[in-house]
């Protein structure tokens, strides 16, 4: 189901740098198992559960590559447009319930993780996320 | 006489017969006794006989003819005396005075009995007149009722014995079907026993009943009446009969419980994505955990298969959340042309591999047509539906049919199964309502709302000799509409 931790896949390493993952979400399982399974595909990971510890991964550096971030963050659009000020040019993806296809519609255009996800699922999305290759509709 | 006496039937005076000839009898009669009176030199008792023409008088003319006869009878005795023989004797001249005594005493009488008479008449005139004009008010407002109102009349048991045209139209019965039967005829088992009770408790007692209540037509079709029940009562209190005024009120009953289900929708489908988000997001956790674990675990370990069991569940749970979330909060339908076809090809195939082997041959419809409906939302209605005909327990093969009509489209899915109880026929379609050991009682309940979503509906019936048919209707798209038009 899983990967177990392994060297790194090739898409995974820039110039010999793994790119880097930002998982933000306030369900220290969520944010666990995602930082560990992107870390066995060969991911840097950081995580945050709240807008300030998000707002200040995205400016520390390395730059993220690639942000997972919840949909019910307090705040959420603010919190997005400063990530990616923050981080110019990393690929946003979004973990949603999709309780409420009106309130997770604003996000058109964004890739949206249905919770609860398949952890390879995720995996896959993120390193295509990060290649740069937009994900087929799901 | 007063003219609304003439042709006044039997309270009539039977004076107004011919009065002039009894005027003239009278005359005669005065005239004759004058003549008796002067040519007689003993006749000393004649002028009495001047009552005769009073008592005519009687039978003729106004009260004050008697009176006015008297005088002039008084009149003739005085000239009577004056012109009778000489030699009549002192005694008779004497009695002259008490002739007239008796005379008048008589014309009084008459005058009295006349005026009596009069005064009846006229009062039953009056009082005719008002009854009349009480009558053509009563009928006038029994039209205006009839028009307006479904009026039914009981006897103080209950039976019927009176119905209006409206009744027998908004029940569907004729009126011979329902005069001596009692309102059971009509009853829908929509109101509980206390609440009859209650009603029947409140109009024995005299009082007026209003309320709402809903009846069951000849053809099965349920309508809402708001209804006031009036007890007539004889003159020991006891009610002796009961009209019962009803207006139809189930348009206002079904926009009513359209607005409560709106309401209670709206509101479950804001607890159900509160709630669903609640259990997702620590389930997204929970499963992400369980995953690494288990990677973590050697590949022949017992625990594995453990975790893989656990990870099922919250998969199933899942599901259930998913489907909370489809009924209370379904998204809004994309309505396109439809090929029924294609779908139901697609949907077959699916409910022949979810249903597995053993399980009833299911018959593809012959027959297609082009609906507008959302494409995801008609799937799941028809795999549901085809699943639960696969269900019933039987292995008697399960029918499709594709009817197109006018401007509808419907859909039959017939099983032989052991059909539904009608009990729970109004209840089938209620959210959390199953008769399964295992489900969560949506089914049904997302596909009725997926229809309704469609413009769609959905009704299970029973199947002549024996299991259910699901029919489905939908709007054609309307090119095929305006084809088969």
């Amino acid at each position: 189901m899983i990967p177990a931790p392994q060297p790194a896949k090739t898409p995974v390493a820039r110039e010999g740098i793994p790119r880097r993952v930002l998982v933000i979400d306030d369900e220290p399982l969520i944010r666990w198992a995602l930082s560990v399974g992107l870390a066995g595909a060969g991911f840097d990971t950081v995580t945050a559960s709240g807008g300030a510890d998000a707002r200040a991964a995205a400016a520390a550096w390395p730059r993220p590559d690639v942000i997972l971030l919840d949909v019910h963050q307090a705040d959420c659009s603010q919190l997005l447009a400063d990530l990616r000020r923050a981080a110019p040019g990393c690929r946003v993806l979004m973990l949603g319930t999709c309780c409420d296809p009106a309130a997770e519609a604003r996000w058109q255009g964004i890739e949206i993780i249905a919770k609860p996800f398949d952890l390879p699922d995720v995996i896959e999305r993120v390193q295509r996320a990060a290649n740069g290759i937009a994900a087929s509709p799901a | 006489m007063p003219q609304h006496q003439r042709g006044g039937g039997s309270y009539a005076p039977p004076a107004d017969r011919d009065p002039v000839w009894v005027r003239l009898g009278a005359l005669a009669a005065a005239a004759g006794v004058f003549w008796a009176d002067t040519a007689t030199p003993l006749g000393v008792a004649v002028p009495v006989l001047y009552v005769v023409p009073v008592l005519l008088f009687m039978r003729a003319g106004r009260f004050w003819e008697p009176i006015l006869a008297a005088a002039v009878a008084t009149l003739l005795i005085a000239v009577g005396m004056h012109l009778s023989p000489s030699g009549e004797l002192a005694l008779a001249k004497a009695n002259r005075p008490l002739e007239a005594l008796a005379i008048w005493l008589t014309a009084g009488l008459v005058a009295q009995y006349r005026r009596t008479l009069e005064r009846w008449a006229e009062q039953f005139a009056a009082d005719r007149a008002a009854r009349d004009h009480s009558m053509r008010r009563l009928e006038e407002i029994r039209q205006a009722l009839d028009q307006a109102a479904i009026v039914a009349t009981t006897d103080q048991r209950g039976i019927i014995t009176y119905v209006n045209d409206k009744f027998c139209e908004i029940s569907g019965y004729a009126r011979e079907e329902l005069l001596g039967q009692d309102h059971r005829i009509i009853n829908s088992g929509y109101h509980s026993k206390e609440f009859i009770r209650e009603l029947w408790r409140t109009i024995a007692q005299g009082r007026i009943w209003r309320g709402e209540i809903r009846n069951r037509a000849k053809d099965g079709h349920y309508y809402w009446v708001d209804t006031t029940i009036v007890p007539f009562l004889d003159p020991a209190g006891k009610p002796r009969q009961y009209l019962a005024i009803r207006s139809d009120i189930t348009q206002r009953k079904a926009a009513e419980a359209k607005l409560v289900e709106q309401s209670s929708l709206a509101q479950l489908g804001q607890l159900a994505a509160v709630v669903a988000h609640e259990v997702r997001n620590p389930l997204a956790g929970v499963r992400g955990t369980l995953q690494i674990l288990r990677s973590r675990l050697d590949t022949g370990s017992q625990d594995r298969g453990m975790m893989d069991a656990m990870i099922a569940r919250i998969d199933v749970l899942n599901t259930k959340v998913e489907d909370i979330l489809r009924f209370a909060r379904p998204r809004a339908p994309v309505p396109e042309a439809i090929d029924l076809r294609a779908v139901l090809g697609d949907v077959v195939h699916s409910a022949r591999a979810s249903a597995g082997p053993g399980s009833p041959e299911i018959v593809p419809p012959a027959t297609s047509a082009t609906v507008r409906a959302d494409r995801e939302m008609l799937r799941d209605v028809l795999l549901n539906l085809l699943l639960n005909a696969c269900q019933s327990g039987t292995i008697a093969p399960v029918e499709v049919t594709v009817t197109p009509g006018a401007h509808v489209c419907r859909i039959e899915i017939s099983d032989r199964g052991a059909g539904i109880p009608p009990e729970n026929a109004e209840r089938i379609f209620e959210a959390f309502y199953t008769t399964k050991k295992s489900g969560t009682g949506l089914g049904l309940a997302i596909v009725r709302r997926l229809m309704t979503l469609q413009d769609g509906t959905v009704a299970l019936v029973p199947r002549a000799g024996g299991g259910t048919i699901a029919r489905i209707e939908l709007p054609l798209a309307k090119e095929a509409t305006a084809v088969a038009s």
